[in-house]
């Protein structure tokens, strides 16, 4: 006997996981690098307290905090946008990832406005050790928010032609996945680099 | 609730946990305060906008011991220098 569709085609408990797990491998091996690295810096509190406290206050928290709520409304703007395209209003997720980019692009130039301090004092990525971390994993975490900019920038373009809808909605969460996870590692980086302190 | 409306309200507790965690740290709150802020954000992004609970538990478990990990191991840390 053939065996029903209904049988065959019955949906599976559970989904894969947004965006395909692909970009999950990746960027869980993405957040384990950072978050070794800032363990590491959290260790090196142990043994260079003085120094790391006189750096730490040479940060702007004020203007973390500005780029934590610009990334984070930006990802706010992500979701939005795939959860236009399920409900095939093309425009509509067009726009709100050319929103998403915008938000992306306004953390970037408020994160090279927040270098300016430092590089006009002459620190650099050898001044110290909380030096070295600061600048590298900020640096790193800009370059992947550089990427997502541009990612949202193409996905919007795409969009606006027609090119997704919700039987073709993988690479929309993909990126969309991909900025949540840049997201997390902001997260990570905020409180760890900018606030917290033996 | 659709979808839609729980996206904005979890983007506001997101703004909204980023300001606590400022000002705990402007009243020179500890590290656990901090860490726990961070990782209600880190909740917030995984069970909304990545949808965590669409997919294996297992999945959400590794993701939660990864970020909270990295957290706790950073409290515990910075508790351990002078």
């Amino acid at each position: 006997m053939k065996p029903s569709g209904l049988l065959l085609s019955a949906p599976p408990r559970f989904q894969p996981l947004t965006g395909g797990t692909a970009v999950w491998v990746f960027m869980g091996v993405e957040v384990l690098t950072f978050g070794l690295f800032l363990l590491g810096h959290a260790w090196g509190w142990r043994a260079n307290a003085e120094v790391f406290a006189e750096s730490q206050a040479l940060l702007h928290p004020t203007s973390a905090v500005r780029g934590t709520v610009l990334l984070l409304m930006a990802s706010g703007a992500a979701y939005h946008g795939v959860l236009c395209n399920a409900d095939r209003r093309a425009g509509q997720t067009a726009a709100w990832f050319v929103l998403a980019a915008a938000l992306g692009g306004l953390f970037s130039i408020n994160k090279i406005v927040e270098y300016l301090d430092p590089a006009l004092a002459d620190v650099t990525l050898s001044t110290n050790r909380f030096w070295f971390t600061y600048q590298f994993l900020t640096g790193l975490h800009l370059m992947h928010v550089l990427g997502g900019v541009v990612l949202f920038l193409v996905l919007a373009q795409r969009a606006r032609r027609g090119d997704y809808g919700p039987e073709n909605a993988l690479t929309v969460e993909a990126g969309a996945t991909y900025w949540h996870l840049v997201d997390v590692i902001w997260v990570l980086l905020f409180p760890i680099l900018y606030l917290m302190h033996p | 609730m659709t979808r839609r409306h729980l996206a904005t309200g979890a983007a506001l507790l997101l703004v909204l946990l980023t300001l606590v965690s400022w000002q705990l740290s402007e009243r020179d709150a500890g590290s656990t305060a901090l860490a726990v802020a961070a990782a209600l954000k880190l909740a917030v992004i995984g069970g909304v906008f990545l949808e965590l609970d669409r997919s294996r538990p297992l999945w959400a478990v590794l993701a939660g011991l990864l970020g909270f990990g990295i957290l706790g191991g950073a409290v515990l840390l910075m508790g351990q220098a002078p």
